[in-house]
C-alpha cells in the first residue's frame, strides 16, 4: 500500500523528534565523558571546552586510586546482588498471593501495600533507622544491626512496587494454568514454583533491573546507615571529588562513569525481557 | 576432677580479667563534614597519633560529605536517640544544634586548656553562642580578596586597599565591547549562589553588620546601605555576573579582581599560566580590616558517655604539632596565634591567608541563620541586580526576616 504525503511527513516528524530526543539524552553522556578527560585548567577555561586537547585517561586512574575503590565496589555489588536476589523472592511470592489466591482481605491488604509506594524514603528513615538499631542479632551492641550488611540489605528487600508489579504480571495468566495444575496434584507452592516461575523470565528481568538499578544507586541509607570506611558503596565515595574550595569535576566524572559501567551491563543483557516485563499485566486476555 | 576444675577456674579467671581490660578502654565515635583524600589522610594521621598517645582510647573515624550528607546523617544519630560523641562541623549547625540539646557546654574544659589563649580570637568566637564556648575551630576558609598582579603592575596599579581604589583600578582594568558590554571584568562579583557572602565582606568591611543583640538589623542600617549603594554604582560598569556555586570568572581567566574562597584558588596557583600572575591579600575595604571566614569546628555531643577522653582528642587534634601539620597536609590556614609565622614562611601568600582568618567573621550564629541567609540573597540581587531601591529593599528584608523568624 501506497503511503500518503501526511504518512510521511508524520514519519520524517517522528524521526527528527526520536532525533532530537536522543541526542537530549546523549548530550549529557557525552558532556560526562568529554569532561572526564579533561585537565583542570580546561574545566576552568575562558571558553567551555568540548574536545580536550588531549585524551587524559590518567584522570580515571587518578579518581580509582583516590579511595579503596576495590571495597566500595565490592560493597556495593554484595548489598546489590543479595538484596536483588531475596526481593524477587519475596516479590514474586507476594505478588503471586495477591494475584491467585483468594482470601478475605485480599484487597485491603492490596491496598495497604501500595501506600507504601506513596510515602517518601525520608519520611521512614528515622524510624527504620531507630528499629535496626535495636536488633542486636549480630553482637554490636548498641548499634544494632547499623553498620552491617543486613542492615544495608533489609530495608530494600521487600518494597511496595516489587509487588504491585508482581501482582500484575501473575494477574494477566489465565485461570486455567491454576486449575490444570491443581487437577495434577500440585499444591499452591509448587505451582508457583513449577509453573508460574519458569514463565517469569520477563518479570524478573525487568523487576530485577530496576532493583538493580534502585540499589546501586541508592545513596542517602549508606549514607545513615554505615560509618567510615568498611561498608562505604560507590555512591557515597563518589562525593569524595569535592573538598572545602572546589569540586574535582574531571575526577568526578571519571568515577561517575565507572561506576554507572555496571547498570550498562545489567541492562545490556536484560533489555530483551525489559520492556516485554514491564509491559505485562498492562493489556488484559 | 580437681585439675579440670582449676583448669576452668584459671580460664574464667584469665576471661573476666580480659573483660575488665576491655571495659577501661574507651571508644569514641568521632563524625566529622568533608570527605575529600588530603582531609581523610589528616585524620587518619592524626588518629594514629592519638592513639599511639593514648592506647586505652580508640576513635571509630566517620566523615560524610559537604552539604546536606552531614545534617542528614547527624539529624537520624540524635532522633534515633544514639547521637555521637564528637562532631567535626561548621558555623551554621551551632545555634540549631545547641538549642536542640545536641551540642555539650565547654567551658571548664576550655578554661583549663592549656591552648586556650593561643587560639585566634575571630576562631574562637565562631564556637561560642550565649556566653558559652560549645566548638574549638580546626578548619578555616576564609575569603580572600584575590587580583592578578601582572594587570595591575601593566596599569601602573598598587594593590588595592580601600573601596575608592578597588572602584578606579575595576574601571581602568575592566574591557568592554563595541556593545558597550563588559568582556573581561575589572571586578566580579555573583548574581547568584546559595550563600552570598560577598556582601558581608563590604558590609563588614564598612564597619556594620546585619545582627545587633541577636536581633536583625536591616532597616535604616547606614553601613550595610553604604556597601549596597557602593556596589550598585560599580557593578554595571566592571562586573560579569556568575552563581557562586559555578567557576568564577576570575578563574577562568575572565577577571582581573574577585573575593573568594581561598581554598578554590587551588587550582588556578597551580597552572603554570597563572601560578606568577596572581596575588591574594586582605579585602579592600572601607575604614574597617574585614573578611568573611568559614570554620568548621570540633564539638562534644551531649550524648557522649566520656567528654574527658573528647575533650583529650580535640585538645590533640588543636596542639601546635597537630595545627602545623594539618597546614602542611590540606593546605588550609592556621588557627593558632603562635604558629602565624612559621606558616607565613611556607607559602608566601600565606601572611594574606592568615590576615583574612584573623580578620574575619563567619555567618551568624543564630538560630535563624538559614532565613538570614535566605533574606540576605534576596536584598543582594534585588539592589544589585534587579534595580530595587534601596531603602525600600532594606525595610522589605527587615519584614521579611521578621516574617521569617515570627514563623
Amino acid at each position: 500500500m501506497k503511503k500518503s504525503a501526511a504518512d510521511r511527513l508524520f514519519g520524517i516528524l517522528s524521526g527528527l523528534f526520536v532525533a532530537l530526543l536522543a541526542a537530549g539524552i546523549l548530550f549529557p553522556l557525552v558532556m560526562t565523558l568529554s569532561v572526564s578527560l579533561q585537565t583542570m585548567n580546561e574545566i576552568y577555561a575562558p571558553e567551555p571546552v568540548v574536545i580536550p586537547q588531549k585524551l587524559n585517561f590518567s584522570n580515571y586512574a587518578r579518581a580509582m586510586s583516590s579511595g579503596d575503590w576495590a571495597l566500595y565496589f565490592k560493597n556495593s555489588f554484595l548489598i546489590t546482588l543479595i538484596t536483588v536476589a531475596i526481593s524477587l523472592v519475596i516479590n514474586s511470592m507476594s505478588g503471586y498471593v495477591f494475584a491467585r489466591i483468594p482470601f478475605r482481605g485480599r484487597n485491603t491488604l492490596f491496598m495497604l501495600i501500595l501506600l507504601g509506594m506513596m510515602v517518601p524514603t525520608q519520611v521512614t528513615l528515622i524510624p527504620v533507622f531507630s528499629l535496626l538499631r535495636r536488633i542486636n542479632l549480630l553482637g554490636n551492641g548498641s548499634s544494632g544491626l547499623i553498620n552491617t550488611y543486613p542492615g544495608l540489605i533489609l530495608p530494600y528487600i521487600a518494597g511496595s512496587f516489587g509487588v504491585f508489579m508482581c501482582r500484575q504480571f501473575y494477574v494477566s495468566f489465565p485461570k486455567e494454568l491454576d486449575d490444570a495444575a491443581m487437577i495434577d496434584g500440585c499444591s499452591r507452592f509448587r505451582t508457583f514454583l513449577r509453573i508460574f516461575v519458569p514463565l517469569s523470565g520477563p518479570l524478573f528481568a525487568s523487576l530485577g533491573v530496576i532493583k538493580f538499578t534502585g540499589t546501586w544507586n541508592e545513596y542517602t541509607w549508606p549514607l545513615v546507615a554505615t560509618s567510615g570506611e568498611k561498608l562505604k558503596t560507590v555512591q557515597l565515595a563518589l562525593t569524595s571529588f569535592r573538598d572545602e574550595g572546589e569540586i574535582y569535576w574531571n575526577l568526578l566524572m571519571a568515577a561517575t562513569l565507572v561506576v554507572s559501567l555496571p547498570i550498562y551491563v545489567v541492562f545490556f543483557f536484560a533489555q530483551k525481557h525489559f520492556v516485554k516485563g514491564l509491559l505485562a499485566g498492562s493489556v488484559k486476555s | 576432677m580437681k585439675k579440670i576444675a582449676s583448669v576452668i577456674l584459671a580460664l574464667l579467671l584469665v576471661l573476666s580479667s580480659a573483660a575488665f581490660a576491655e571495659n577501661e578502654s574507651v571508644t569514641l565515635h568521632f563524625v566529622r563534614i568533608g570527605n575529600d583524600e588530603a582531609e581523610r589522610a589528616y585524620w587518619q594521621w592524626a588518629i594514629e597519633e592519638f592513639e599511639a598517645l593514648h592506647p586505652d582510647i580508640h576513635i571509630e573515624y566517620d566523615e560524610k560529605a559537604i552539604g546536606e550528607a552531614m545534617d542528614t546523617a547527624l539529624n537520624t544519630l540524635f532522633a534515633s536517640g544514639g547521637g555521637t560523641d564528637i562532631i567535626g562541623h561548621g558555623i551554621l549547625s551551632v545555634a540549631q544544634r545547641v538549642e536542640a540539646g545536641q551540642y555539650r557546654a565547654i567551658d571548664e574544659y576550655f578554661e583549663s586548656w592549656e591552648g586556650k589563649d593561643d587560639l585566634m580570637e575571630a576562631v574562637l568566637a565562631n564556637g561560642t553562642y550565649d556566653g558559652h564556648v560549645y566548638g574549638l575551630g580546626y578548619s578555616v576558609t576564609p575569603y580572600v580578596f584575590a587580583y592578578r598582579k601582572d594587570l595591575l603592575e601593566e596599569a601602573g596599579l598598587d594593590v588595592p586597599t580601600t573601596w575608592e581604589e578597588l572602584a578606579d583600578a575595576a574601571r581602568e582594568l575592566t574591557v568592554t565591547g563595541d556593545d558597550g558590554e563588559v568582556e573581561f571584568a575589572g571586578f566580579c562579583y555573583p548574581q547568584t549562589g546559595g550563600n552570598l557572602v560577598e556582601l558581608d565582606v563590604f558590609v563588614l568591611g564598612n564597619g556594620g553588620y546585619y545582627i545587633e543583640d541577636d536581633q536583625p538589623v536591616f532597616e535604616d542600617n547606614a553601613e550595610v546601605k553604604e556597601a549596597l549603594e557602593f556596589l550598585r554604582d560599580l557593578l554595571p560598569d566592571v562586573n560579569l555576573t556568575y552563581s557562586s556555586s559555578e567557576v568564577n570568572p576570575f578563574v577562568s581567566g575572565n577577571a582581573a579582581m574577585t573575593l573568594i574562597n581561598n581554598a578554590a584558588l587551588t587550582t588556578m596557583f597551580n597552572n603554570p599560566e597563572y601560578t606568577d600572575k596572581i596575588g591574594i591579600a586582605l579585602p579592600p575595604n572601607n575604614g574597617t580590616p574585614a573578611s568573611f571566614c568559614g570554620c568548621n569546628m570540633l564539638f562534644i555531643g551531649t550524648t557522649c558517655a566520656h567528654p574527658d577522653e573528647a575533650f583529650e582528642f580535640i585538645s590533640f587534634v588543636l596542639s601546635p604539632e597537630s595545627t602545623l601539620k594539618r597546614a602542611e597536609m590540606v593546605k588550609i590556614p592556621v588557627t593558632l596565634n603562635s604558629l602565624v609565622e612559621q606558616y607565613a614562611e611556607m607559602d608566601a601568600w600565606n601572611g594574606a591567608r592568615s590576615l583574612c582568618v584573623s580578620y574575619g567573621t563567619g555567618m551568624p550564629r543564630v538560630t535563624w541563620s538559614t532565613s538570614f541567609q535566605a533574606v540576605r540573597n534576596a536584598l543582594s540581587q534585588s539592589v544589585l541586580f534587579g534595580g530595587a531601591d534601596v531603602d525600600q529593599a532594606l525595610r522589605d528584608a527587615q519584614s521579611d526576616i521578621e516574617f521569617r523568624i515570627g514563623n
